[in-house]
């Protein structure tokens, strides 16, 4: 994957924003749980035996006769899980444009995280194993990890998944919760994508969900204009005729808004951020755009 | 017939079925591009959710363009059946002229009938195998040649057969009766006579002229023969050829039992194309029963027509009197301005005592229920004329002759659309007779003849007689007057059927040797050749002999190539009435101009065929 300059420069203006603190792994920019030295006041806490008796406050003690100690917030890195599903409906080569913009939403989002110096991890779901980045110097294996799992991906012989699984064994991997970045269709039953959610809000993550949705899923056949089609589901194989006309396109996209909406919902419910895409034209343009509508990055 | 049926019956039923098979086909193509088109989608999450009858694909939806190739292969369908139609069952009806005309040689050695039967041949062989033919000769009546319905190469081998006759055609009402008969798609007709432009015209008819040279033709003829009285002869001849001639005119007189006499009568005379030649030969004084006229001079090779050169008269004389029936008196009919006829005014109970022979004028009386001598009937009063025949109620205004037999001798010199006729009783002609001038109004004019004689019927005034004052009229009545007179000194009879006198037995040639005539009625002869007939009349004290020729200046004069004169008015309806097939074509275009839209809106959209 080879980014432009000019996206590059794009991207250099985005910035990290978290709606809460977490723990972080090292000093970074976010404001962390963590209290102690950093520059802005935090609280008064009574002095403890082992305290340094360089923090405490002399002043109030000579007013209060208390020995207090001034803490600060600390400001420390974030940890950015980048969780792509890999399932047939992402990765058939006849969806490859949904795979496309999933990962260039995932390089994007690393690219802003590794530059503000936030250890991203991507897992790719049913994919190789998801190495952990620390640095902007890792921006290039990055790339090649997302090569190398499109290599292994975007294939017709790829297997379907059970994404619910693959979800929960991709979270008992996070080691420091964080900002956790959901990118799938979400094309499975509400009960999968409640479990698939569930497993990275059990680790007690900022879950922030991106529906990537191709053409051909926004509306049934695209483009066609046949009376009738064949449709193959790429997850089973199952083939069935349809007969594609103003009326069932129509009742397709009702059933579709209506499965959104019921996830959307359910994101609303649980303090889960929820975007939905549409993988259609360049999927550079379509992940700046996505980015945006996030509210992730600013 | 509703018109669906009759369209349907004109079609070729079996080709219909490209229709429903092209649509099939159609469903099918349109049907199967969609499944080629296999779409893969995420997930049949929603799919499964959506009505049976939508995933089912029960439903066929096609574009607009299905609907626009479907209508091209329909269309493309009924103009197949259509032209097939046309061609495998058609019916056509080969008539050939074989009148006296056709006997005329061309230059290339060959008759007229020979072209026309080599040029019907190959038309026959050439047409679409599955055409039927039936073959017919048409001289002085229709005769059908072969079996009907026969194959091209069979008519072709039919037509090499046959053999012109001596007769006058009848071409006109032969053409008629086949157009209206209905049983035939097409006639073509193969005569010496141009066909008039707008006959051309109709679909169902084909006239093909023998092409011929008439201004290099040369002929010369007799065109009547009289007996004078003191034994001599008085001989019209008529010549056609592009500059005067010499000939050489001749009689050879018998005596009853067939011994030449002695005295030879001959006279060498020059012909002129411009009018006809009237030659008096003799007396002769030898007495004579019959006699051969010949005319020679123009050389064999020069002259078209041989057959026509030699005349038969007997010199028996019947008289020439005519009877009248009439309120009117010989003078208000204008009678003695007739020259050759004596007219004596009878009362009707005189008729009886009429010998056999005998000509009668019946002007505005009904005339007994059954003939008994040859009669004109003028404008007879409104009832039944006997005979199965009728008379209409009289209708006033200028009546116009619409359809005619021009071949007939009654018609002779004579233009009848030149007729005006003023008052009008319409006429149902007797079963005897038929229509010889005909109006919109009905029938004008009825002639023909049993074994009592010939009958003519007018149901127009034709007296009195004022000659040059409607001369048109006049010609008729002088025609019609020498009809039923059948004067005796120029010839009795006209080769072809002719009717002898009841009971007549031993009939037989008396001259030229030839085989007896064949008896085709009770008192019908078949006479196949000009000469003496000799018969013995029932009950008669001695044989009667009677003289027929070939005497018709319409086949005669080569260089006289009349258009046929078939009445368009009554024979277009017909021949629209089979028609539809005419639509084929249209069929066809409707089908292409779709095909051509068609094309035009993908190459619009400049997509690839098939491709969406």
């Amino acid at each position: 994957m080879q980014l432009s300059p000019e996206t590059l420069r794009l991207l250099s203006a985005f910035a990290l924003r978290t709606r809460r603190s977490f723990y972080g792994i090292r000093q970074g920019s976010h404001r962390s749980q963590r209290r102690g030295h950093g520059m802005e006041f935090a609280e008064f806490r009574n002095y403890e035996l082992g305290d340094n008796p360089r923090y405490i406050d002399w002043n109030l003690f000579a007013r209060s006769d208390k020995l207090l100690v001034k803490r600060y917030l600390e400001e420390e890195n974030v940890a950015l899980y980048i969780v792509i599903d890999g399932s047939r409906s992402m990765t058939h080569p006849s969806l490859r444009e949904k795979w496309d913009l999933a990962s260039h939403i995932s390089a994007f989002a690393s690219f802003i995280g590794l530059a503000n110096k936030d250890p991203v991890t991507i897992s790719v779901l049913g994919g190789p194993h998801s190495p952990r980045f620390w640095s902007g110097k890792a921006f290039g294996p990055l790339t090649s990890f997302l090569s190398e799992a499109t290599t292994m991906l975007v294939t017709p012989e790829a297997q379907s998944l059970n994404l619910p699984e693959e979800a929960r064994r991709a979270a008992t991997r996070v080691t420091f919760p964080g900002i956790c970045l959901i990118l799938s269709d979400f094309l499975y039953p509400l009960e999968q994508v409640i479990s698939v959610l569930g497993a990275f809000r059990a680790r007690n993550m900022e879950v922030h969900a991106v529906q990537v949705l191709g053409k051909t899923d926004q509306s049934l056949g695209g483009d066609l204009r046949s009376s009738g089609i064949t449709i193959a589901d790429s997850e089973t194989g199952e083939v069935r005729g349809l007969s594609l006309d103003t009326e069932s396109r129509a009742t397709y996209a009702e059933l579709l808004n209506e499965h959104t909406e019921k996830i959307r919902e359910h994101c609303r419910a649980h303090r889960v951020q929820f975007t939905s895409v549409v993988a259609d034209g360049a999927p550079a343009d379509a992940g700046i755009s996505a980015l945006t509508q996030m509210g992730l990055f600013v | 017939m509703t018109i669906f049926g009759f369209a349907f019956s004109a079609l070729a039923p079996w080709l219909l079925l490209g229709a429903p098979l092209g649509a099939a086909i159609l469903v099918w193509a349109y049907r199967y591009r969609g499944t080629a088109n296999e779409v893969v989608i995420s997930t049949f999450l929603l799919v499964r959710r959506l009505p049976e009858l939508m995933t089912a694909r029960k439903r066929f939806s096609p574009p607009p363009q299905f609907w626009l190739e479907l209508a091209i292969v329909a269309l493309l369908s009924l103009a197949a059946a259509g032209i097939s139609a046309m061609q495998a069952g058609e019916k056509i009806a080969i008539v050939l002229d074989s009148s006296l005309s056709m006997l005329a040689k061309e230059p290339s050695g060959g008759t007229r009938f020979e072209s026309a039967a080599r040029i019907a041949s190959a038309d026959a062989v050439q047409r679409f195998a599955r055409s039927r033919f039936t073959v017919f000769t048409a001289a002085a009546s229709l005769q059908r040649a072969s079996e009907s319905g026969i194959s091209g190469p069979a008519a072709a081998l039919a037509i090499r057969g046959l053999k012109p006759t001596l007769s006058p055609d009848r071409l006109d009402s032969a053409i008629y009766s086949l157009l209206n008969d209905g049983s035939y798609d097409s006639v073509w007709v193969y005569t010496d006579k141009a066909a008039p432009e707008g006959l051309m015209s109709l679909a169902k008819l084909k006239v093909t002229s023998i092409p011929t040279d008439t201004g290099a033709t040369r002929n010369a003829w007799i065109r009547s023969v009289s007996s004078l009285p003191a034994g001599a002869l008085s001989v019209d001849i008529g010549v056609v050829g592009p500059a005067p001639a010499t000939a050489r005119l001749t009689a050879d007189c018998f005596d009853s039992s067939g011994v030449p006499v002695r005295e030879h009568s001959g006279k060498t005379i020059q012909l002129s194309p411009a009018s006809p030649t009237t030659v008096q030969l003799g007396p002769i004084r030898e007495p004579w029963s019959y006699c051969s006229v010949s005319v020679q001079g123009l050389s064999a090779g020069e002259e078209s027509l041989l057959v026509d050169n030699e005349a038969w008269v007997t010199s028996d004389s019947a008289g020439s009197t005519i009877r009248v029936v009439s309120p009117l008196t010989p003078d208000e009919l204008g009678l003695p301005r007739i020259q050759g006829y004596s007219f004596e005014r009878i009362s009707p109970e005189a008729l009886p005592s009429l010998s056999a022979g005998a000509a009668v004028i019946f002007h505005r009386t009904a005339p007994p229920p059954e003939l008994t001598a040859s009669s004109l009937v003028v404008m007879p009063p409104t009832g039944p004329l006997g005979l199965s025949g009728s008379v209409g109620i009289e209708a006033s205004g200028t009546a116009s002759v619409t359809r005619w037999s021009s071949s007939h001798p009654l018609l002779q010199y004579l233009n009848p659309t030149l007729l005006s006729i003023s008052r009008v009783r319409p006429l149902r002609c007797p079963e005897l007779s038929q229509q010889i001038l005909s109006s919109s109004a009905g029938d004008l004019v009825c002639a023909g003849e049993d074994r009592s004689g010939r009958l003519v019927v007018t149901g127009f005034e034709i007296f009195p007689f004022d000659g040059l004052l409607s001369p048109t009229v006049s010609i008729f009545t002088l025609n019609a007057l020498k009809w039923i007179a059948q004067v005796p000194s120029t010839a009795s009879g006209a080769v072809g059927p002719a009717t002898l006198p009841e009971g007549a037995t031993n009939v037989r040639y008396l001259a030229p040797s030839a085989p007896p005539p064949e008896q085709q009625g009770d008192s019908t002869f078949d006479i196949s050749t000009p000469g003496i007939i000799a018969f013995s009349p029932q009950g008669g004290p001695a044989p009667q002999i009677r003289a027929f020729n070939i005497f018709s200046d319409e086949e005669s004069n080569l260089s006289d190539t009349e258009s046929l004169s078939v009445s368009l008015a009554s024979v277009e309806p017909q021949a629209r009435a089979r028609a539809p097939f005419a639509c084929a074509p249209w069929f066809a275009l409707i089908a292409w101009l779709l095909l051509a839209i068609d094309i035009a809106r993908r190459a619009i959209r400049a997509s690839a065929w098939g491709a969406r």
